[in-house]
């Protein structure tokens, strides 16, 4: 009697156990987003990230004003608004860290940015640095299907 | 002692499994939500299984990523990817789609992984969404025929 009820309780903790993992899975599933402060997780393929972040830089007038290992000071100078992100990054993620944003234009300067204007840049940024990702994916997929080929 | 130890492996392995197997393309079952809800057609429209000829995942991965990026407008970008699925987004005036691509060596299936703005779900079963901004079940058509395209091209 003693080890039927030792057993289904070893059962039950096994089963809320699994339960908990399983809800992690459909957690991990179901995650929450911002509009351009997630980082970007990378795969082997993006062997240089900085690569892929000057690339996705220069498709929308992002120019990077300091460089150090593992960090660009990226900015964006556009008819009078300045924005500045910093963007960090290693082998495994690119992440951004928004530093300021000035509107040089107005009557009064500085001034500030209208976030819709903030929010269509840096969402910009980020697609154009996720471009340069999917490109390199693809490039790695193609490799894989085709050039990868085991030998018969 | 050994029971116990038994038991506690075989419940943490089938929950295990349980966990690994969720995360696959499946067929979709439409569940009715009421009213406000999409029709049966514009769900299956969206996340009904893509057959995969070539039966190979590799080739499906590949396939997803030279599909999504020709879309009509917008093209779809690579958010992150792992063993077995693409998370892709696309972004149109401030308003964002997160999708979830699952394949294997005998389907594709897009999965809702999450919106912002007008594209947040309002209704989500699952994996997926039943009311979110009308246009959502439009736009992501242009997806499946190109996902479908580039299946049936490789």
């Amino acid at each position: 009697m003693k080890n039927i009820k030792s057993t289904l309780s070893s059962l039950l903790l096994a089963a809320t156990l699994g339960c908990t993992l399983v809800s992690q899975v459909h957690a991990e599933t179901s995650q929450s987003f911002t509009l351009y402060d997630d980082p970007l997780l990378l795969r082997p393929y993006v062997t240089e990230p900085a690569k892929v972040i000057k690339l996705g830089m220069n498709q929308y007038q992002w120019r990077s004003v300091n460089q150090t290992p593992g960090k660009i000071e990226a900015e964006l100078d556009y008819k009078g608004y300045v924005l500045r992100v910093d963007i960090h990054y290693n082998s495994e993620k690119i992440w951004f860290k928004a530093i300021s944003s000035v509107n040089n234009g107005c009557k009064k300067p500085p001034c500030e940015v209208e976030q819709r204007h903030i929010d269509r840049w840096r969402t910009g940024l980020r697609r154009g640095i996720a471009k340069a990702i999917t490109d390199l994916a693809v490039k790695d997929a193609y490799q894989q299907v085709y050039l990868d080929k085991p030998e018969p | 002692m050994r029971h116990q130890f038994a038991a506690l492996a075989l419940g943490l392995s089938a929950a295990l499994l349980s966990a690994t197997v969720s995360a696959a393309p499946e067929p979709f079952e439409y569940k009715k939500q009421g009213r406000g809800s999409a029709s049966e057609s514009k769900m299956r429209g969206v996340y009904d299984l893509i057959p995969n000829p070539s039966g190979d995942a590799a080739k499906a991965r590949l396939a997803i990523l030279q599909g999504m990026q020709k879309t009509k407008g917008v093209a779809w970008l690579l958010e992150q990817e792992g063993d077995g699925y693409v998370l892709a987004r696309w972004d149109y005036k401030g308003h964002t789609i997160f999708h979830r691509i699952e394949y294997n060596s005998e389907a594709v299936q897009i999965k809702y992984a999450g919106g912002l703005n007008e594209y947040q779900c309002e209704k989500q079963v699952g994996d997926y969404c039943y009311k979110t901004h009308r246009n959502y079940y439009k736009y992501n058509r242009s997806l499946v025929k190109q996902l479908k395209i580039a299946l049936q091209g490789l």
